[in-house]
This record gives structure tokens, C-alpha cells and sequence, in this order.
């Protein structure tokens, strides 16, 4: 555990769980703001907060929660458990991957480091909307946005080496017989991810980059006639699609994760497959619903709108496929299932309220209000947070060595569960309440209750949270060894030592016609893999291996 | 065997400059903010050699081999059994750079369409230097294409003329580049002057930090000849380089008809 390994790995292994680390500390600073926020709208007329501070806890809240937390999140599982999924010991880049990881870690502290200066941290909203972020209306804000769009720029660059890296691996260093239609689903919803931000990311740059020339140069795009325009274009090119990139990941945890607790092969393998092609297509041209009230004309209006409530469908599929995998199953709940089979009604309110904002009359009355974040959280929450969350403990045996405690995680999914329920649906009722308000009038009574009845849900939110990292933490230094494979699962991560020695496997394994696993030879002692902490519990010979499409 | 079970936690697999690239980065940020604030010229002195620092180290440890990815032996690759690790991922930053250059063009042509008055062609960026330029870059890909012929003959002469012929094309163009911005800014042109002049110094800019990366790798290409790194059997990253010098100045090809003749 010396302090220079951690610097200088380049382990796929080692950086995964330093993204993981990262997310949670980064999202715990995000979760803060929003209790912030929170607490400055539990009752009308406060002023805990000023609004200033207000608008900076909206942004960075914002900005944390989906660069920051989420994205290291779903990369630290991808990091940890790609290359063994698919039968490698490294991936194809190993240092372009210790510096994506670095890049995450001082972009969010670069970005968050703008709340000790003057002005504080970004403040326009976590859209970033022009003319607002230009020096003529937010000179105030210098700071912020400058080291709030430099640390983004950071994160870009991470990302796109991330990319490369992934795909190059995933293209290039699968075992022998491991066949694309043979690779878990988990890291065929990464390929979609990795290819979808293959195309946003460098959008965001671009955004980003004449952002900061106009800031620290002088140019002139955002403040012309046509910059805000531009600005709501390149902003939610980047944006809509992104919320596909942390959407997908969470899904391919929920594929996995169903398959393996009902003891079933994950039904319509193919299908799902086939649906996430063109849904990742469709993701990227659905970016004009963010941008109804803008003035864009009537055509390009009806096309967004009829490409908005196709695109439900290929999800709408993948859910029914999930559910599907249940049927007949030999169903059991532990924590990760808990996880993934609450998010099912969870992501059915959110994607069915999606459909409401994809009509472009409706969205004229309800864009801007709580409806809309009451709508987003209800997507973001379940779908991306808490089935990575899911992830987490469905792999942290493999990655520790250890039992996480179940009593404690059932409590943390019924907490979060409840509390996610009671924090964001009454913001579903105040629909006419528009967003970003610091204060409220005290005679909206009702606005009045349902922030106090989000609050206390808020509360109890944060109170799981709270018992998740207790269980992380203790469990991680003394629970019960886990097994090599705990679960029973299908893919390769389960055939190696938890936790794994560090390169993984002694030999290349090989995936037969059948879909088993086998290795090219065993090694005549096992000695030298106790130096890398890991251990063996069985010489497993063969190992059943995930059928496909059942 | 224990050698390979190994190999992630061994000293050649491990690497301080990414760390170090990244925090020069992020001080190079926070340089900038504190040199706003008044104070941060040394701070950011300070930054910019850690950033440089960390390239050149990144560079020198690959240069000399010390630093070793895991090879494995060959799986299932379809459809990509006929290229190269190293390739694939240069091909994957191409594709994302084409969608940043594409997007900046883009940019460009949507504020242009929008645009009330625009400056004619001709009357503020001269298009015979545009026209220079776009010479010097295409036939630095001739040089450098002589260069790379020159070494799969075996003859490291030819790749470091080619080598040497390709950097001073390339500096060519960027000299030029900067000759015409200060001919510019005399003019009282600069890049507050309106939208013709964001887009304008905003993309050469961007595009001109591509010939400036690619200068640099080069330098690194040419040192690589000289010290005898780069020969017959062993010239892959040379090709790599390639790509990426050639797709820089394909990039040329569209911005110099939309920022010179239109």
C-alpha cells in the first residue's frame, strides 16, 4: 500500500478502483450541494444560503453530478472489469489510461477549486446557456466559469484517451473464441458508451474551447447575434447524447446483474444487442427537444419531437427483455438484485414522463419547472446512480476479497429506494413552479409542502448513503473472504481469484464453440500469486460460461 | 511465468509522467487564474515547464523502451485482425479529431450563414499566402513521403532528409501563419474584431496547434533517425505519425476555402 505505487500505476486494476475512490468523493461533494439546496427550500422564505451561493450549488451540483460522479463511476467499473470480461490482462494503453484517470481527479479539482476565489464557482446553471456565460453578463463570475470550462476541457481530454484505449482494447485483445456475440452485454452497452463519446465529447470541446477564448482571449462567438443559438446547439449535441453515455453502463450492470441472480441466461440476447445499435444511432440526432422554446422552426420541431418518443422504443424493449430474463427464474435478492429490480418501476416513471416532454406543445408549459427535474432525477437516479451502485456491490467481492455485509445493504436500498421516491416525486406535483429559485413566497402552501415532504425524503437519502459507506468501509477491512465466485456468475472476472492476482490470469483463457471456459495450461504452483494478495480457493478445470441468447 | 504474473506491478510497467503531464495541466489553469488575479506569472512559468517536462519525459521513456504493455497473444480480433494495437488507436483519435475539426468548421459555416455583413474574399486574408501555405503543407506530405519510402529501402540518409525537408515545410507554414497574424493585428485586426475574426484565428489557431504537435513529433522522429531508432524492420510509429501529419493537412484543405476564398 505504498503512496508512490498509487502514483505511478498504470494497473487497470489499480486505476479502477482509484476511479471508483474519485467518483465517490467527488459525488459525495455534489450530494452535499444538493442537500444544500435542499435545506434552502425546505421552507418558503428562507435564506440560509444567499442566492449566489444558490447559483453555484444548481450548477456544480449539476456538473459534478454527470462529468463527475457518474462518469469516473461507470469508468472505474469498465477499468476494473472489461479486460477481464473479455480476457485480457491489460488494456491495449496502459499509461494513456493512468492518464485519463488523472485528468479526471485534477479536472474536478481545478473546476471545484473556483469556489476559493473571488466570485466563486460556476454559476449560470449547469447548461452553461449564452449570452449568460460571456464576460459581458457573468463578470463577476470570471473564475468560475473559466476553471469550471478549463477543468471540463481536462475531463475531455481523459475521456477521449479513455476511448481510445477501450476500443483499441475491446477490438483487439479479446481471448481466442471470444467472439463479439460471445462478449457479456455489459460491455457491449460500454461499446455503445464508448462510441457515442467518441462523437460528444470532441462537440463539447469545441464548445468549451471558444468558450474559454472568448473568456481569456477576446473572440466574440457567444455574445454575437447567433451565439446563444450556437451555444444551445453544441451544448446539448454534447448533452443529449450524453445522457445515453452514463445511461448504458448502468443498463449493461442490470444485464448482468438480472442474468446471474435469476440463474438465467439473459433473454433475447441478440435483440438487446440489436436494440442498443440503434438506439445509439437515434441517441445522436434527438438533441433538438432540449431546444423547443429557442426559436427553431415548426418542422424541426415535429422531427425532434417524433425522434424523442421513437427512441423510448428500443429502451422500452430492453426493459421488457429484462424482465423477461425473470421469468421462470430462480430469483435471489440479495443487495445487487435489490438494486436492479427496483430501478425497473423506478426508470418506467422517468422514461414514461419523457414522453410527456417530448411533445413540443406540452414542453412549452412545463420546460423549466420542477416537472422537468423531478423528471431528469427520476432518469438519472435509478437508471445511472443507483444501478452502478448495484454494480458496486455485485462486484466488490471481487474486487476486495470481501463479503460486503447484506443486512446493511438491504437497509441502504429501502432507504435510498424510499428516499429517492419521497425526494423527487412531489416535485412531479409542482409542476408549475419553475426551477432555480432560491425562495418562494409563503403563501404557495403548497409548494411549501412538497418541499418539506422532499426534504424529508432527502434526509433519508442521505442517510443511505451514509450507511453505504460504513458497509464499504468496514466490510472492506474485515467482512468474511468471498469465494472466487460468490454469485455464480457467467463471465471470466468470476474464474480468477477475488481478488484477482495483478494480471489477472496465468494463462489465456480460451472460449470454446460451446461457450466454455478453458485455460491453455495450469500453472505447477500457486505460490507466487500469494505475493500478489490474491488466492485460489479451487482449481477450477472447466468452467461454465454464459450461453448466449436464450 | 512469475515474471509475467508480475508485469503490473514491476518497475517497466509503471510510470510517473502521467501524473506529472496532468498536474502541469491543471497548474497551468490555475496559473491562469491566479495571473488574472495579478499575481500568477511565476506560477505559470513554473506550470508550462512541469507540462513540457512531463511530455518530454512521457517521450523519452518510450523512446528508450522503458515502458512495457502487457502483449498478448493473438485472440479473437474480427474485424480488426489486419491491423496493427497501435494503429487501431490512432485511427480511433482520427476519428474524434475529424469530429473536432468538423464541428469547428461547422461553427464556422453556421455564425457565417448568420452573419449580417461578412468581409469579401480577398480583402482582409490574403489569399496568396493562404495559398503558400496550402503549398507548404502538401508537399511536406510529398517529403515526408519520400521519407518513408527512404527508410522501408533501408536508407536512413533519405528518411532523415525527408524528415528534416517535412519540419522545415512545416515550420514554413507556421511561420507564415504567425508573419499574417501580426500583419493583422498591425492593421488593427485582432481577435476582438468581430465574428470574420473569432472564427478565423480560432480555427487556424486550433489548426496550427495541430502543425505545431505534429512539428514536435518530427523533432522526435528525427532524433529517433539519427540515433539509429527508426529503421527498415522497425518504422511502425513512423507510419502512425503519418496519419496524423497527413489528416492535419487534409484539415488545411477545408479550412483554407472557407476562411481565404469564400
Amino acid at each position: 500500500m505504498n503512496i508512490v505505487r498509487w502514483l505511478t500505476t498504470t494497473n487497470h486494476k489499480d486505476i479502477g478502483v482509484l476511479y471508483i475512490l474519485t467518483a465517490f468523493l467527488l459525488g459525495a461533494i455534489g450530494g452535499l450541494l444538493g442537500m444544500v439546496m435542499k435545506a434552502q427550500t425546505t421552507l418558503p422564505e428562507l435564506s440560509l444560503i444567499s442566492a449566489s451561493f444558490y447559483n453555484q450549488s444548481v450548477s456544480v451540483h449539476g456538473l459534478v453530478m454527470v462529468l463527475w460522479f457518474v462518469s469516473p463511476l461507470f469508468l472505474g467499473l469498465a477499468n476494473y472489469v472489461i479486460p477481464m470480461m473479455i480476457g485480457c490482462r491489460d488494456l491495449a494503453f496502459p499509461r494513456l489510461n493512468a492518464m485519463s484517470f488523472w485528468m479526471f481527479l485534477f479536472g474536478g479539482l481545478v473546476a471545484a477549486s473556483a469556489f476559493f476565489f473571488p466570485g466563486g464557482a460556476i454559476a449560470t446553471g449547469w447548461t452553461i446557456y449564452a449570452p449568460l456565460n460571456t464576460p459581458q453578463y457573468s463578470a463577476g463570475n470570471a473564475f468560475g466559469i473559466v476553471l469550471g470550462v478549463a477543468g471540463a476541457a481536462m475531463l475531455i481530454i481523459g475521456v477521449t484517451l479513455s476511448t481510445i484505449n477501450f476500443v483499441t482494447t475491446i477490438a483487439h485483445m479479446r481471448a481466442p473464441g471470444m467472439t463479439l456475440l460471445k462478449m457479456p452485454l455489459f460491455v457491449w452497452f460500454f461499446i455503445a458508451t464508448l462510441a457515442i463519446m467518441l462523437y460528444v465529447f470532441p462537440v463539447l470541446a469545441v464548445a468549451g474551447l471558444t468558450l474559454l477564448s472568448d473568456w481569456l482571449l477576446g473572440t466574440n462567438f457567444y455574445a454575437s447575434p447567433h451565439g446563444a443559438l450556437l451555444w444551445a446547439h453544441l451544448f446539448w449535441i454534447f448533452g443529449h447524447p450524453e445522457v445515453y453515455v452514463i445511461l448504458f453502463p448502468g443498463l449493461g450492470v442490470v444485464a448482468e446483474v438480472i442474468s446471474v441472480f435469476s440463474r438465467r441466461p439473459i433473454y433475447g440476447k441478440n435483440i438487446i444487442i440489436t436494440c442498443i445499435i440503434i438506439s445509439t444511432i437515434m441517441s445522436l440526432i434527438v438533441w433538438g427537444h432540449h431546444m423547443f422554446v429557442t426559436g427553431v422552426s415548426a418542422g424541426w420541431r415535429i422531427y425532434m419531437s417524433i425522434m424523442t418518443e421513437l427512441i423510448s422504443i428500443p429502451f422500452g424493449i430492453i426493459v421488457l427483455c429484462f424482465i423477461a430474463t425473470l421469468w421462470k427464474g430462480s430469483i435471489r435478492f440479495k443487495t445487487p438484485m435489490m438494486f436492479i429490480l427496483g430501478i425497473i418501476p423506478l426508470f418506467l416513471i422517468g422514461g414514461a414522463t419523457g414522453v410527456f416532454n417530448s411533445s413540443a406543445a406540452l414542453d412549452y408549459s412545463i420546460r423549466g419547472t420542477y416537472w422537468i427535474i423531478a423528471h431528469f432525477h427520476y432518469v438519472l437516479v435509478p437508471a445511472v446512480a443507483m444501478t452502478l451502485i448495484g454494480g458496486i456491490y455485485y462486484w466488490f467481492p471481487k474486487m476486495t476479497g470481501r463479503m460486503y455485509s447484506e443486512k446493511l445493504g438491504h437497509t441502504h436500498f429501502w432507504l435510498t429506494f424510499i428516499g429517492m421516491n419521497l425526494t423527487y416525486f412531489p416535485w412531479f406535483l409542482i409542476s408549475e413552479m419553475p426551477r432555480r429559485m432560491v425562495t418562494y413566497s409563503a403563501t404557495e402552501t403548497t409548494w411549501a409542502q412538497m418541499h418539506l415532504l422532499s426534504s424529508v425524503g432527502a434526509v433519508i437519502l442521505l442517510l443511505g448513503q451514509i450507511i453505504f459507506a460504513i458497509n464499504m468501509i468496514s466490510s472492506s477491512m474485515k467482512g468474511p473472504r468471498a469465494l472466487s465466485n460468490p454469485w455464480g456468475g457467467y463471465s471470466l472476472e468470476w474464474t480468477v481469484s477475488s481478488p484477482p492476482p495483478a494480471s489477472t490470469f496465468m494463462n489465456r483463457p480460451i472460449i470454446t464453440e460451446q461457450g466454455r471456459v478453458k485455460y491453455s495450461f495450469y500453472p505447477t504452483s500457486w505460490a507466487h500469486l500469494e505475493n500478489d494478495g490474491g488466492r485460489i480457493e479451487s482449481n477450477i478445470d472447466e468452467t461454465d460460461f454464459k450461453e448466449d441468447s436464450g | 511465468m512469475s515474471e509475467t504474473s508480475h508485469a503490473n506491478h514491476n518497475p517497466r510497467h509503471m510510470s510517473i509522467w502521467p501524473i506529472v503531464i496532468t498536474l502541469g495541466l491543471a497548474l497551468v489553469f490555475w496559473g491562469i487564474a491566479a495571473y488574472l488575479l495579478g499575481v500568477g506569472l511565476p506560477l505559470l512559468i513554473l506550470a508550462l515547464i512541469i507540462l513540457v517536462g512531463g511530455i518530454l519525459g512521457y517521450l523519452k521513456e518510450t523512446m528508450q523502451g522503458n515502458f512495457v504493455a502487457i502483449e498478448e497473444q493473438r485472440g479473437s480480433q474480427w474485424p480488426f485482425e489486419s491491423i496493427s494495437k497501435l494503429k487501431l488507436g490512432v485511427w480511433v483519435f482520427i476519428a474524434g479529431d475529424i469530429m473536432l475539426f468538423g464541428l469547428m468548421v461547422g461553427v464556422d459555416i453556421y455564425l457565417r450563414l448568420g452573419a449580417v455583413s461578412w468581409p469579401d474574399a480577398g480583402t482582409v486574408f490574403s489569399i496568396s499566402h493562404g495559398a503558400l501555405m496550402t503549398y507548404l503543407l502538401l508537399a511536406s506530405t510529398l517529403t515526408f513521403g519520400y521519407g518513408v519510402i527512404s527508410v522501408r529501402n533501408g536508407s536512413s540518409k533519405g528518411l532523415i532528409t525527408g524528415l528534416i525537408l517535412t519540419l522545415i515545410l512545416g515550420a514554413g507554414f507556421l511561420v507564415i501563419k504567425l508573419l499574417e497574424w501580426s500583419e493583422l493585428f498591425s492593421h488593427g485586426f485582432n481577435l476582438s474584431s468581430g465574428l470574420a475574426a473569432s472564427t478565423y484565428f480560432f480555427t487556424t489557431g486550433l489548426h496550427g496547434l495541430h502543425v505545431l504537435i505534429g512539428i514536435v513529433g518530427l523533432a522526435y522522429f528525427i532524433l529517433g533517425a539519427i540515433l539509429g531508432n527508426v529503421t527498415k524492420e522497425k518504422h511502425e510509429t513512423l507510419i502512425l505519425f503519418g496519419i496524423y501529419w497527413i489528416f492535419v493537412d487534409i484539415v488545411w484543405l477545408f479550412i483554407f476555402p472557407i476562411m481565404y476564398l469564400w
